[in-house]
């Protein structure tokens, strides 16, 4: 891929850093995990315009940055579906819209996987 | 508020002292290279780790002392500088392989451990303090040493060497010891250098003042009065650990 350098990754990550923060801490709600999938789907689709402007072959870390950043953005995305089909609330895990714990559908590990560029969730019950 | 750091590029080989001007005071030196880097110029490179003194990752020197970058709080007019006697790679980046290098040397580790010993309280304060050390690496920038004698062992390898020799399970002494007499504890000028600069409060000269008085009781001596001896010849055969 060709990466230019239109956007700032580092304003970007300093804005989901900053929205996981107050929307995606331990009290969440479907509303706000849906609006801040939407900014991490938007640095995604974008990346490729956020590219580092340092070049140099030698201790870049401005591109380390860049390629953590990137790795980010799919670890944000699978703990937003992930919090957003446990459709319950369960420890560190509370969703004030849906306040109750559900074994019957929720008591086990989440597991996620990709089907093309899609993310799948199941549990494992 | 205006800092100054000295920067190294290989590929340019560039080499100069830039300013950059902050909109704040009162803030840590890693956060001020923070927001050069991401607000001023991407290419700034700088090591860091835990932001919390706790990793070593940072180290640097300030106006010519050295300091960790995420405790030192910025004034006016600084210069900051890569650490010395180690190859920079690139601005504040040094390469610490040369420093790692002497802890094999020294054999600063634990090689054989005595079985079912008890160690009091007071045995384990012995080298509690050395313990701390978190690798910064800020003793070796500052010893003068190095000016003359790229193979001293120095003050960083040293003071671990201490951690292993004052240790009471430690059974090979003897090997430490022995490892430590060319280019180490003899050459030390104990200048006091290393010791302020320790953000973990050890004092690598003490350390080595220790380790020389602990190898003349092992038999061995310092070769500069030691005329006409062959060197590390002062050890006695008759000596029984
Ligand atoms: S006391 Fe010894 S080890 Fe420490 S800086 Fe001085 S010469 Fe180097
Ligand atoms: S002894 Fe102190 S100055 Fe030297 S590397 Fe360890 S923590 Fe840093
Ligand atoms: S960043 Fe870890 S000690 Fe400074």
């Amino acid at each position: 891929m060709n990466f230019t350098h239109e956007i700032e990754f580092y304003e970007q990550r300093a804005l989901v850093g900053r929205n996981f923060y107050e929307q995606a801490g331990i009290k969440r709600d479907q509303e706000g995990l849906e609006t801040l999938l939407k900014k991490v789907n938007y640095a995604k689709v974008h990346l490729s315009q956020m590219g580092p402007v340092d070049r140099s072959k030698i201790y870049n870390t401005n591109l380390v940055e860049f390629i953590e950043f990137s790795n980010s953005l799919e670890l944000a995305e699978i703990i937003l579906k992930g919090a957003l089909t446990r459709k319950e609330s369960r420890g560190a895990h509370f969703r004030e819209d849906i306040q109750s714990r559900d074994d019957k559908n929720f008591a086990g590990h989440t597991i996620v996987w990709k089907e093309e560029a899609d993310l799948c969730i199941d549990f494992i019950v | 508020m205006k800092i100054n750091i000295k920067r190294y590029n290989s590929e340019t080989d560039l080499q100069e002292i830039q300013e950059f001007s902050l909109p704040f005071e009162n803030s840590t030196l890693l956060d001020a290279l923070n927001y050069i880097k991401i607000k001023l110029d991407p290419s700034l490179s700088y090591s860091a780790g835990c932001r919390s003194g706790v990793c070593g990752s940072c180290g640097v020197r300030v106006n010519e002392t050295e300091e960790l970058a995420c405790s030192y709080k910025i004034s006016e007019g600084d210069l900051i500088e890569p650490q010395n006697n180690l190859p920079v790679v690139r601005d504040l980046i040094v390469d610490t392989q040369k420093m790692l290098k002497f802890t094999r040397i020294a054999k600063a580790w634990s090689s054989e451990n005595s079985e079912n010993i008890l160690v009091s309280e007071q045995q384990v304060a012995l080298n509690e303090v050395q313990s701390d050390c978190i690798l910064c690496g800020s003793c070796f920038s500052a010893c003068p040493v190095y000016a003359t004698n790229e193979d001293f062992i120095g003050p960083f390898a040293l003071t671990r060497s201490w951690r292993y020799v004052s240790d009471v399970r430690e059974n090979d002494v003897q090997e430490k010891i022995e490892s430590i007499q060319e280019n180490g504890i003899w050459d030390c000028t104990l200048c006091n250098e290393c010791v302020p600069v320790c953000p973990q409060g050890i004092a690598p000269k003490q350390d080595i003042a220790m380790l020389r008085s602990k190898a003349g009781i092992m038999g061995f001596m310092d070769p500069n009065f030691s005329s006409g001896m062959s060197f590390g010849g002062g050890f006695l055969e008759t000596f029984t650990p």
